[in-house]
């Protein structure tokens, strides 16, 4: 019995002590709350998906020097890291306790408008008498992509064009000129094949790769080819799937063999490094990535050359923009439409430390801009810029980009035929539009 | 959730009443039934180790050096959050530079594991392994403990050997234990989703999209919450009735 | 049993050792296990890009929170479950597990809009109360104190103890093994909790250890060896209640119970 009565005690004084735990929890979730309910200034929620040389940007400059210019206005940034930035919007949305504003891709853009989360923008806010003098304000061209039903739904802070970069030393080492880099698609196959090194039958070195692993990469790596062709994902009225076509099917044949390079080994992890490690030869990006591959590798020999296309066809390549929204249940959307128009003035800083190009008029003649070291790579986007387009539009946008990943994934990784991949793709499709 | 299996929702909007026209999709849904048969053979993998925990539990039970140590390093994989033992795992089966290229370089193997279709499905049933023999062989322990030391002094007084006492004595007395386990197990199974969202998104593929992934996708990011909820009860009925089965298996007099 | 312990020891020796990384190392096939160069200033670096602080202290406190609740809370549950009769016994336990089906994906929305109304997101509240009673709990600890012969307890209520009396002071301590578990299951399985967290916190007094760790993660890189660096801080809390509670396994004691 002794052993018992020990134990009962012991049990009484654990119970006690959680007991004061508790209490003292509560205690503080109270002050918490208390506290929180003091401020008098009008807190504005802004949410996006974390990048780091964004975050230290907006914590550090943006939002301190908009807070002063504005001692009414709190602002309260949260970066989300991006895989799970895509189940915590909708669901806080859900719940009403969405953000007052949030940054989006294009691509979402009819998905959330669709179910009535997003607020057009308000030409007044911004100081402009209508709609057409707003947009004349931004370069033509970079508001369509977040245009739906004539109505603008967010302004853009990074508007972007995916590019060729090529490893300078790699050519060279081959025999090759990167001043006269690959114009057509089977060129990089035959190049890449070239510039890949084996060992012991692993790769360690990629002529080209694509990146794999994550659906809005294949989604923007795949489409150009698909238009190069004449082909699109689905037909002009979006009722249904339009890849079975000889487009479609040599479209994703060539993404295929060019995925065969390398054997789709490196990728997802760390698509930024590869190309800044060496480890890749080609690839396929935008201009924010420049800043990002010097930091890893300062001494990085590379040049920027157009996207390229099949031989003969037209040159077409992809745009995307991630924009900022404001959201349609929020109580501050006039405060928030003012934080956007002041981000979006923003322009040189943005660009120098970030590359990210904002697309707002005479932001090129900006001497800052002028003088930076992106400056010199700017072209070669500028060029392909003239030739791009928005990816598909639909309210269904992830369904069907989800089917799209799958089908391309069953080529490029699994190595089935393409007419058979874009059969599933069909009826994959059509459960999507439904 | 079998109201929301009814309508159609987006989250984002109010639900709209549609009846059974959820249900009428699943059969055309590729998708669903790949997802089906990948958590299947995800659910065996699982199934066909269990015994293993047992083992590893009636180990336990005895006395030997360093117990407390050994028992320790078994159980430490679980302690760790699933999130991040699972990128610790995918940093191994990385095909560049992971740890298991020490093993496999040597042998001339280069496996691309979790971007293989064929390789990724097992990598995360041995990733689960390595989580939970600890958790489940700690289980069997709790429940080897509960049996009082008289049935065994009994049976050794009667002159049972050691396989006779284990088939007839700590087997039927562990049936609670075991009917929770084997519950669990599967109910765990079914419901896993971290390894694959962290590992591979479901890829390549669908190779490794189980119905737990899938629901999540359905749900948060084609904004098809009604549809989700049809999935889940799906799933919810077949394992339940899997449940039930064995409840009336273990039922003792 | 070496062999064993040495595979699936490996695994927690590499994640140990890349904390010590430089983040060229993390991919360097020449340094997989042993890096090149030792950096035990990741160890304070990790805590600076983050409040890392306050998420342990957050984490520890609803861990904890409802560890505890669940114990009680659970038992008692579990034991009415199995030792006593009453109408509607099974249909009861039969809920109880039919709610451990559901996918945990499903019922997010639904906790989550109730959650809200009740006005407890991003406080304590909301992280602890839905929480303080698990199904698994109640179903595991039937199903062990099912084992728990009568003779004990009608021996004691021929003593004459009190239904609470006997709960305390033979039940509980005859399933000390079951509750070890649970604790320790519910601890881990609260500490490590992510998904529900991040969905009802937004600020960052309130969240937990998980979500910071998961900042690590970037839309176009991970900075793997903080994470290692944290799952090693994050890995003590639950090791010691562990090892605590190793020595909770004991066979049920007999000879002091019969009288």
């Amino acid at each position: 019995m002794e052993g018992l009565k020990t134990h009962k005690r012991r049990d009484f004084k654990m119970k006690k002590r959680g007991n004061i735990l508790l209490l003292g929890l509560m205690f503080v979730a109270f002050s918490f709350f208390a506290s929180s309910s003091w401020s008098q200034k009008t807190t504005l929620t802004f949410w996006m998906h974390h990048h780091p040389p964004a975050y230290d940007f907006y914590t550090t400059k943006i939002i301190p020097e908009y807070e002063k210019l504005n001692p009414d206005i709190q602002i309260e940034y949260s970066a989300i890291p991006y895989p799970v930035y895509q189940q915590k919007l909708p669901i806080a949305l859900a719940g009403g306790t969405g953000p007052d504003m949030f940054g989006l891709g294009d691509w979402n853009i009819a998905e959330y408008v669709a179910r009535g989360q997003l607020e057009p923008v308000d030409p007044g806010i911004l100081g402009f008498e209508n709609q057409e003098e707003l947009e004349k304000a931004w370069i033509s061209g970079s508001l369509d992509g977040l245009k739906l039903g004539g109505r603008i739904y967010c302004l853009p802070w990074e508007y972007n064009t995916f590019s060729l970069f090529i490893n300078n030393k790699h050519f060279r080492e081959a025999g090759l000129d990167p001043n006269n880099p690959p114009k057509t698609w089977r060129e990089i196959l035959t190049i890449g094949k070239k510039l890949t090194k084996r060992e012991a039958g692993k790769v360690i070195r990629a002529g080209f790769d694509w990146v794999y692993g994550q659906s809005i990469w294949y989604m923007l790596h795949f489409s150009p080819l698909l238009w190069q062709l004449g082909g699109s994902i689905l037909n002009p009225a979006g009722t249904g799937c339009a890849m079975n076509t000889s487009a479609g099917v040599s479209a994703l044949k060539m993404y295929g063999d060019l995925a065969s390079i390398a054997g789709a080994e490196f990728g997802a992890d760390f698509p930024t490094e590869d190309f800044a490690t060496g480890k890749v030869s080609m690839w396929i990006s935008g201009i924010w990535y420049i800043p990002w591959a010097l930091q890893i590798n300062p001494d990085l020999d590379f040049s920027v050359a157009s996207l390229p296309t099949f031989q003969g066809k037209s040159r077409t390549t992809v745009l995307y923009a991630w924009g900022w929204c404001v959201n349609s249940h929020s109580k501050r959307k006039t405060e928030a439409w003012k934080f956007i128009d002041f981000l979006t003035k923003k322009a040189p800083e943005f660009f120098i430390k970030i590359a990210y190009i904002q697309p707002r008029r005479g932001w090129l003649d900006d001497p800052q801009i002028k003088k930076s070291e992106m400056y010199n790579y700017l072209s070669v986007f500028l060029d392909d810029f003239k030739y791009g387009r928005y990816l598909l539009r639909s309210e269904h946008y992830s369904e069907i980009q989800e089917a799209v990943t799958r089908a391309i994934e069953r080529v490029a990784i699994t190595g089935m035929d393409p007419e058979e991949s874009i059969k599933i793709l069909e009826s994959d499709i059509k459960l999507a539009l439904r | 959730m079998f109201y929301l299996s009814l309508h159609s929702w987006s989250l984002l909007s109010s639900p709209r009443f549609i009846g059974f026209e959820n249900y009428k999709f699943l059969p055309q849904d590729s998708v669903f039934i790949k997802s089906a048969k990948v958590t299947f053979c995800y659910l065996l993998g699982m199934i066909i180790f269990g015994p293993l925990a047992l083992i590893l539990g009636i180990a336990l039970n005895q006395d030997f050096r360093f117990k407390q140590l050994y028992w320790g390093i078994f159980f430490a994989p679980y302690v760790i959050s699933l999130v991040v033992s699972s990128l610790v795992w995918k940093l191994i089966y990385n095909p560049s530079a992971g740890l298991l290229t020490l093993f496999t370089s040597p042998l001339g193997l280069h496996i691309k594991w979790l971007k293989d279709e064929h390789y990724a499905l097992p990598a995360i049933m041995v990733y689960s392994l390595w989580v939970y023999i600890g958790y489940y062989s700690t289980l069997w322990l709790a429940g080897l403990k509960g049996i009082p030391p008289e049935c065994y002094e009994a049976a050794a007084i009667d002159g049972a050997g050691k396989w006779t006492i284990f088939r007839y004595i700590t087997l039927p007395l562990l049936k609670p234990v075991t009917l929770f386990i084997i519950v669990v197990s599967v109910i765990g199974a079914v419901q896993m989703f971290v390894p694959f969202f962290v590992m591979t998104q479901g890829g390549p593929a669908g190779a490794t999209q189980t119905l737990a992934y899938y629901i999540y996708k359905v749900a948060f990011s084609f904004l098809r919450m009604g549809y989700a909820c049809t999935v889940s009860v799906i799933l919810f009925v077949l394992v339940f009735i899997f449940a039930l089965i064995q409840v009336k298996f273990f039922k003792e007099s | 049993m070496a062999t064993a312990s040495f595979i699936m020891i490996m695994p927690l020796l590499y994640l140990i050792l890349t904390s010590f990384k430089s983040q060229a190392d993390i991919f360097n096939p020449d340094a997989i296990l042993i890096p090149t160069t030792f950096h035990p200033e990741n160890y304070i670096k990790a805590f600076q890009q983050a409040p890392f602080h306050r998420y342990l202290l957050n984490s520890l406190s609803v861990a904890l929170a409802v560890t505890i609740s669940n114990i009680f809370l659970c038992s008692l549950a579990g034991y009415s479950l199995a030792k006593f009769e009453y109408k509607g016994r099974e249909i009861i336990f039969g809920f109880i597990i039919a709610t451990m089906v559901i996918p945990p994906t499903v019922l997010i929305v639904p906790l989550y809009i109730i959650v809200r109304q009740i006005g407890w997101l991003n406080s304590y509240y909301g992280l602890i109360i839905p929480f303080s009673v698990s199904a698994f709990g109640i179903f595991m600890m039937r199903q062990f104190m099912l084992g728990i012969p009568e003779e004990y307890l009608d021996a004691a209520r021929i003593d004459g103890g009190g239904e609470f009396y006997i709960f305390c002071k033979i039940v509980l301590p005859l399933s000390k093994p079951a509750l070890s578990f649970l604790a320790v299951y519910t601890f881990i399985t609260n500490w490590n909790s992510f998904f529900w967290p991040l969905v009802v916190t937004s600020s960052e007094e309130i969240k937990t250890l998980p979500l910071g760790i998961v900042g690590f993660q970037t839309t176009y890189y991970t900075l793997y060896h903080y994470i290692m660096v944290m799952t090693v801080i994050a890995s003590l809390p639950p090791l010691l209640l562990f090892i605590f509670t190793q020595k909770h396994y004991t066979q049920m004691i007999v000879a002091g119970l019969k009288r």
